[in-house]
């Protein structure tokens, strides 16, 4: 057993922690105050994107295509045998959301839509996929599964695809799509047919541009204001055969659904970590705050109080980061991981919402005001972390199943079992 | 870099503990409420699990208290709490005597004592410093002491004399009452009067030893406590597999399968905590002392949450003896207190640092 980084690990970490304080963190809170996401053609993407930092560049090595910014990790990392790619994603992903998570959200490259690129796409696939995102010009990806009438229960989709030819007929509505109206590709989830449930699932790599493909609308949010949440239209959208994710065959085993459920086991300890990012923000600007006025030590009831409450959350936030980690070393280490992905879902975020709150609650009347914009800024932007992704009810509901299925038992009730 | 995985020794450890729970504890427990552990005692000293974190001078296996919190943990866990912890009631003497004392004659306690050759018993009132003074005055009224053991050879207890703290030992003392107590009846609580006694060790209040005594009292409590967890939200979750009612085993409501999935979530969290901490105390990591703290309040706080849970899910069932959880639900308490409140360390966190 171990609990530590390694130095090459900490260095990365260090490298991200100063873009996060120096970059992200002004940036974030300008956003906040405009209460707009950041334009695409803002400098700061260019700049990142020449650093070679992107979100989706990493975590989780199926041995498929390697992006630039992988590679270059990898080598920094020096050859070992398991460059532990998930478990530094996730402690990259807290110092970003430390930093700010609405900018780290609206970094340019594959995003959410690589997890299931990695694990449907077929070679060909993943080579137009990643080859897109090389070059000077920041270009984002998108996931689009969630639909005004589907949200956790994803089965229920309505966007339908018809085959004619050799194309697939797109129709239907996404909403809420993170980096949706500025991606180049969105991985579109749509029914071939609705009567047959999960297996008429299929996965489509839609490019920007495609006729009949449209962004119908721009979110405005409580919190996460730099981060573009969109909603997308289908009207007889025309997409070529070779986009179906995975290909015709991929589907043949009614595992289609599937990809997009093993995705979540990649991104959810990466969402967990980002609350946990975010509300060490808070934690951290409190506790300074309170040291700067001699609260820490002083002797006062409330003095007291404040040092414990201060405690409790750094406690809180240990503890639910080393769930986080653990499920990200099980990715790393190849093992199923679909029940500890959810237990750091269904964890981190209350916990990361109770440690906000309470710093907002100890900062008392000037707590929700400009004077502590981080702080009321992190109570905004944390309370999605318990919904998007699953929310935490949904991750409840997979923890129990897995929890029937290992005691032999149906994972759901139905009045034959 | 981080590594969840047990190493071949303490897979090897992990599975003697895991079969021994099964066959001679789980089974057995409310026999050991009514009788004791002493044969059991025997058995685990056959086995060789005395001394796992002593070093081999002292006739101990030189290990850590990672395995040492793995040994727990698991027969906690595949058998029972309490029954753990009172087998294992001659630790936390030896711990105060290893850590704090360092004459040829604790040594040779210790090394007793781990051959099974010393019935040993620390005093529960207080290891804390705030909390000895209440009844061990050295120079005024050394009153009765709790001690959990009927027949101690030895009683290691801290006292105050003018002010100050010190360890003491005594082999010369009369038993008294037999207590009531509300869990872990494997360990009968009896006040005993002090008549002669030693000091064995002066001036470690507030030293790094002192903090390593607690520390690893902390991960010896703690590592029962996880155990303990995990198998409350066990067996609720097999209950609810099996009892039916509104047309389905209870587990199929959301109300249980929620609560079921928060337990085995958090006691999950726990165990994790548990060997982290004990790996910091082990290679003496900079913040260990702060680290086994956060332990002992994570276990309080999930370990009172999951058992009574586990009651909640069985029911008017699972308050009713026929079932372990309200044993689990009273044991957890008496356990977690076991030398003293663990929220008396709220407020002493040094380190306000999180994150790797
Ligand atoms: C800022 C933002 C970014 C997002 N980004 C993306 C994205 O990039 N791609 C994408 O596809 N989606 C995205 N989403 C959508 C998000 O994933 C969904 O909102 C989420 O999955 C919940 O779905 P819903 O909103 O339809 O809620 P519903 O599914 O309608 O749920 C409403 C409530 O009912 C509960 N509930 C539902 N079913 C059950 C059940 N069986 N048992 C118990 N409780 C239940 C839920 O837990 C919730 O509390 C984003 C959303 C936001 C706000």
């Amino acid at each position: 057993m171990e609990f530590e980084l390694s130095e090459n690990h900490r260095q990365i970490l260090e490298l991200l922690k100063w873009l996060a304080k120096e970059k992200l963190r002004p940036l974030g809170l300008e956003y906040d105050k405009k209460e707009e996401p950041i334009p695409p053609d803002h400098p700061f993407f260019k700049e990142i994107k020449a650093m070679g930092i992107g979100i989706g560049v990493m975590g989780g090595d199926d041995g498929g295509e390697k992006t630039e910014a992988e590679s270059r990790l990898k080598s920094m990392l020096g050859d070992k045998q398991n460059p532990m790619l998930a478990t530094l994603s996730i402690l990259a992903a807290e110092i970003l959301a430390w930093g700010d998570q609405g900018v780290f959200m609206s970094f340019p490259g594959p995003g959410l839509a690589s997890p299931p690129i990695r694990i449907m796409a077929t070679p060909e696939q993943k080579k137009i996929f990643y080859d897109s995102f090389k070059g000077d010009e920041p270009k984002w990806g998108a996931f689009a599964l969630t639909e005004p009438g589907a949200g956790s229960d994803v089965a229920r989709i309505r966007t339908t695809a018809r085959k004619e030819g050799k194309y697939y007929i797109l129709n239907g509505e996404k909403m809420y799509i993170t980096n949706g109206a500025r991606a180049e590709w969105v991985v579109v989830f749509a029914t071939v047919d609705p009567k047959l449930g999960r297996a008429g699932h299929r996965a489509f790599l839609v490019r920007k541009g495609t006729p009949g493909f449209k962004v119908s609308r721009i979110e405005k949010k409580m919190g996460l204001h730099a981060s573009e949440t969109a909603g997308l239209l289908f009207e007889d959208c025309k997409v070529e055969e070779e986009f179906l994710l995975g290909g015709e065959e991929y589907y043949k085993s009614k595992e289609g659904f599937k990809g997009a459920m093993e995705t979540f086991n990649m991104t959810r300890p990466a969402v967990a970590a980002m609350a946990i990012g975010i509300a060490r923000a808070a934690y951290e600007y409190t506790r300074d705050y309170f040291a700067e006025n001699y609260m820490l030590n002083a002797v006062s009831p409330f003095a007291s109080r404040v040092r414990a409450e201060l405690e409790r959350m750094k406690r809180k936030l240990d503890i639910a980061r080393l769930v986080c980690v653990r499920a990200a070393y099980l990715m790393d280490m190849k093992k199923p991981n679909a029940k500890e992905a959810s237990q750091a879902k269904a964890f981190a975020p209350p916990i990361a919402l109770d440690v906000v709150s309470k710093c907002v609650e100890l900062l008392g009347e000037e707590g929700t005001l400009e004077y502590h914009h981080i702080v009321n800024k992190a109570y905004r932007d944390i309370k999605i972390f318990d919904i998007f992704e699953g929310t935490g009810q949904a991750q409840r509901i997979v923890i129990s199943k897995r929890l029937f299925a290992s005691k032999g038992k149906p994972t759901e009730w139905t009045e034959t079992t | 870099m981080f590594d969840f995985s047990l190493n071949e020794q303490q897979d090897l450890l992990v599975k003697t503990v895991e079969e021994f729970a099964r066959k001679e504890i789980r089974e057995k427990i409310r026999d050991f409420e009514e009788k004791g552990v002493d044969e059991l005692r025997k058995k685990v000293f056959e086995i060789g699990l005395s001394g796992v974190e002593f070093p081999e001078e002292f006739g101990g296996a030189g290990m850590g208290m990672l395995e040492r919190a793995l040994v727990l943990k698991t027969m906690a866990e595949k058998g029972d709490g309490g029954t753990t912890y009172s087998v294992f009631s001659f630790l936390p003497p030896l711990y105060a005597l290893y850590e704090l004392s360092d004459t040829e004659k604790t040594k040779e306690i210790i090394k007793k004592a781990l051959q099974g050759k010393e019935r040993i018993a620390l005093a529960k009132s207080g290891i804390y410093q705030d909390s000895v003074t209440t009844r061990a005055k050295i120079d005024k009224n050394l009153t009765t002491l709790v001690v959990e053991e009927e027949n101690p050879s030895i009683i290691v207890f801290f006292g105050e004399e003018n002010g100050k703290i010190s360890l003491y030992i005594s082999r010369k003392f009369k038993r008294g009452k037999k207590l009531f107590r509300s869990g872990v009846f494997s360990s009968p609580a009896y006040e005993f009067n002090i008549e002669e006694y030693d000091k064995v060790a002066e001036n470690f209040v507030r030293t790094e030893k002192w903090a390593r005594f607690i520390a690893r009292v902390h991960i010896m409590l703690s590592a029962i406590c996880a155990g303990i967890a995990k198998c409350a939200s066990d067996y609720a979750l097999e209950y609810a597999l099996e009892r039916v009612a509104f047309g389905r085993p209870i587990a199929y409501h959301q109300a249980i399968s929620f609560m079921l999935a928060d337990m085995d979530t958090t006691s999950d969290a726990l165990e994790i905590l548990l060997l982290k901490s004990a790996w910091d105390f082990d290679k003496s990591k900079e913040y260990w002392q702060d680290s086994t703290t956060e332990l002992i309040l994570e276990s309080l706080d999930i370990g009172k949450k999951v058992t009574s849970d586990a009651v909640q899910v069985l029911g008017g069932h699972g308050y009713i003896k026929d079932h372990p959880v309200e044993k689990w639900m009273r044991d957890f308490e008496d356990i977690i207190n076991a030398f003293g409140s663990p929220i008396r360390f709220e407020g002493t966190i040094k380190n306000l640092q999180t994150g790797f």
